[in-house]
């Protein structure tokens, strides 16, 4: 049963509440537009962190576990993940997958947009780094990112705002190396405050970023852009799972239903447009269960490119045990460095494009006898438990290989036919396999981050194959493009089917880069957020909506 | 079974966390019964974790009461899911003992507050920049 009351018709529509719907939210809303979002989860409760104390590893992955099938939390879906070699990582909540990621934060470089043009392979973005550049520079003020600025892996311009972290033992050990080595290293850039900024506490190394942030230091955008947002009149509808995106006969969108999880009502809300930013998988899940009679095979999705290209980052990591003891427990655990000397196609590889390697925290005891980032084979019980520990913790280090996915239309998405969530909604299957162009590269780049740790000391080096529980980057699935017949979106994130819903977050992303893509996500949101408001007298509106506006 | 009858199972509980983590002279590190796993420390991770108690009760009540020839083997045995929950429990409850973990050199998640030395710093990212830029130049597109 309906209750659609007397819903007031709002200019925007968001459904999500993460980096890219919230970045949208605040701009719309600062020009005077009338925002509603809708959120399936609620806020974070940081009350359940015990980060402080000797239970943190214990009981880090309990509340703010990573992965949504093990989480099982209410606003959680059902993810199928029986044919993916990789399990997709998300936050389903106000924040987003902001309040879990580790906030390695990065610009694409300009031939990430120039793929097709560059190694005839893959595609062109429909714009270009020069004109991403002014909001990428905003964003990062927003997210408050430090680090240091001059990093000659990308063009000059790129200054980060906040001071850096201090360097560490293994940072001095791995810069040298790369010194002798002559390659490319970099002090890690973080959405991380290092100074108060934007109702950030100054970071005290916690290092326990990826399970939410103790401290408030992390930009997670339920700290950095929701307070503002509600000061700005948006409304948040927490715990509202949104079913379909509705059109009228005219075929454009009138609004969305969604389900109050906590009441268990349906509501209809009404909308002038709509903008989904539900992530790679539940943004290709909402369009295609918004399937109706105009849009048989799923809202905008004529292409048939809905849900299709999923990328994600395959993972693999390289470490390295070191005689001496040095701190290598604390934060920021994401990336103290980086190096980009392999990110790029290079004329000595048999394979396209490269990675990203990041530095990161090894976290306490009970991570040397786990398995991340050690793997999972290798006997560390019995009689070889303390020597194990002794030889791991404190004395390792780990890079973490990540590598440029390339697209492909075996990699999707789509509904499941069989399973549903608690509110009735289809959930999803995820179906994935790394390229042998994938399998090539973190070939490739193991061996090279195998030189780098020898080159740092390390008396013994392991590494591992791709890692299943890595899908942090779900990119991809609701291609953007200049093409309505191959792409979903154009350029600025409009359906080229439906011309008042857009899609901000990285699931428009045509290709994936080799770094973090939450710079790039919320820069595009950014942009496209100035687009609609620029386009607002021109921009086409349901006349159903228009009506019932009028009749309010 | 739940947290509250844990005192039934005290000779299984010691035995597999025996298993686990032994005592170890070359590194003067103490077992897991000998820092006290049964009587605090155990009941201290399960009620942290007590999403992970049901599993763990499923487990044990699987294993012997007393220690079987090859110990390691039988806890193994009962396949990844239940390892890792026996495993993890068992050693996250031996790190909460602040004795083992000052043996580490392991004092927790520590808020730390130091200021950067900005030199250091700048004058390893400028041999970084000596060396060149790092990245294809693209033209931009017409």
């Amino acid at each position: 049963m309906t209750n659609e009351g007397q819903a007031a018709v709002y200019d925007v529509v968001i459904v999500g509440a993460g980096p890219s719907g919230a970045v949208a939210a605040k701009r719309l809303a600062e020009e005077g537009m009338s925002v509603v979002c809708l959120e399936q989860g609620s806020y974070p409760d940081y009350t359940k962190l015990r980060h402080s104390g000797l239970e943190f590893e214990l009981t880090k992955n309990q509340y703010f576990a990573t992965n949504p099938n093990r989480r099982k939390d209410p606003s959680d879906y059902p993810i199928d993940v029986a044919d993916s070699e990789i399990e997709p990582l998300m936050w389903n909540g106000v924040g987003g997958s902001s309040v879990i990621y580790t906030a390695a934060w990065h610009r694409l470089k300009p031939s990430d947009f120039r793929v097709r043009t560059v190694d005839g392979i893959a595609d062109d973005w429909p714009l270009s780094y020069a004109e991403l550049e002014p909001f990428y520079a905003r964003v990062e003020q927003d997210f408050a990112v430090s680090g240091v600025g001059g990093d000659p892996a990308y063009p000059p311009g790129f200054d980060i705002p906040l001071p850096p972290f201090p360097m560490t033992a293994i940072d001095r050990k791995l810069s040298a190396a790369h010194d002798r080595l002559g390659w490319h290293w970099w002090p890690g850039s973080n959405s991380i405050a290092t100074v108060k900024h934007n109702g950030l506490h100054p970071c005290v190394r916690r290092g326990a970023c990826a399970w939410g942030c103790f401290d408030g230091a992390k930009a997670s955008v339920d700290r950095t852009h929701w307070p503002v947002c509600i000061k700005l009149g948006v409304k948040l509808v927490q715990n509202a799972r949104v079913l379909r995106v509705e059109t009228g006969s005219d075929g454009l969108a009138t609004g969305v239903t969604y389900i109050d999880r906590e009441s268990g009502t349906t509501h209809f809300q009404p909308g002038r447009l709509v903008i989904v930013s539900a992530n790679g998988i539940g943004t290709p899940r909402l369009l295609l269960n918004s399937a109706s009679t105009q849009h048989p095979h799923g809202l905008g999705n004529s292409s048939g490119m809905v849900g299709k290209r999923l990328m994600m980052h395959p993972y693999g990591t390289v470490t390295g045990l070191f005689d001496d003891f040095f701190e290598n427990w604390q934060g920021p655990y994401g990336q103290r460095a980086y190096s980009l000397e392999f990110a790029e196609t290079r004329k000595d590889t048999n394979f396209y494009r490269g990675a990203k390697w990041q530095l990161m925290g090894m976290g306490g005891p009970l991570a040397t006898v786990g398995s991340w980032p050690w793997g999972s084979g290798g006997n560390v019980w019995g009689e070889n438990f303390h020597e194990t520990v002794r030889k791991r913790f404190g004395r390792s280090a780990y890079w973490g290989i990540m590598a440029e996915d390339l697209p492909s239309e075996e990699n999707m998405v789509v509904l499941d036919p069989n399973v549903t969530d608690a509110e009735g909604m289809p959930a999803v299957k995820v179906k994935y396999k790394s390229s042998q162009n994938t399998l090539d590269l973190l070939d490739y780049n193991v061996l090279r981050a195998t030189e780098s740790m020898k080159e740092a000391g390390a008396y013994e080096v392991s590494s591992t194959p791709p890692m299943r529980e890595t899908g942090w980057h779900i990119l991809g699935t609701v291609r953007m493009g200049n093409d309505a017949t191959d792409s979903v979106v154009d350029r600025f994130g409009r359906s080229h089917d439906v011309a008042n819903v857009f899609v901000m977050d990285g699931s428009v992303m045509p290709t994936s880069g080799a770094v973090n893509p939450t710079g790039t996500v919320t820069a595009l949101a950014l942009r496209n957020s100035e687009a609609i408001i620029a386009n607002r007298r021109s921009q086409p509106v349901s006349q159903t909506v228009e009506a019932r506006k009028v009749g309010y | 079974m739940t947290t509250d009858d844990i005192h039934l199972l005290q000779s299984k509980i010691e035995w597999v966390a025996d298993a686990l983590i032994p005592k170890d002279r070359d590194h003067a590190m103490p077992s897991a019964s000998e820092v006290g796993i049964f009587e605090r420390l155990l009941p201290r991770a399960l009620k942290e974790r007590d999403d992970m108690a049901p599993s763990f009760f499923r487990a044990l009540a699987r294993l012997p009461e007393d220690s079987p020839p090859n110990p390691l083997e039988a806890i193994r045995a009962l396949g990844s899911d239940d390892f890792y929950v026996i495993s993890f429990l068992i050693a996250g409850a031996y790190f909460l003992d602040e004795a083992v973990t000052g043996k580490l050199r392991y004092p927790g998640q520590e808020a730390l507050y130091e200021t950067p030395d900005y030199d250091e710093i700048m004058e390893t990212v400028e041999r970084v920049q000596e060396r060149g830029s790092v990245y294809l130049d693209v033209p931009e597109p017409l």
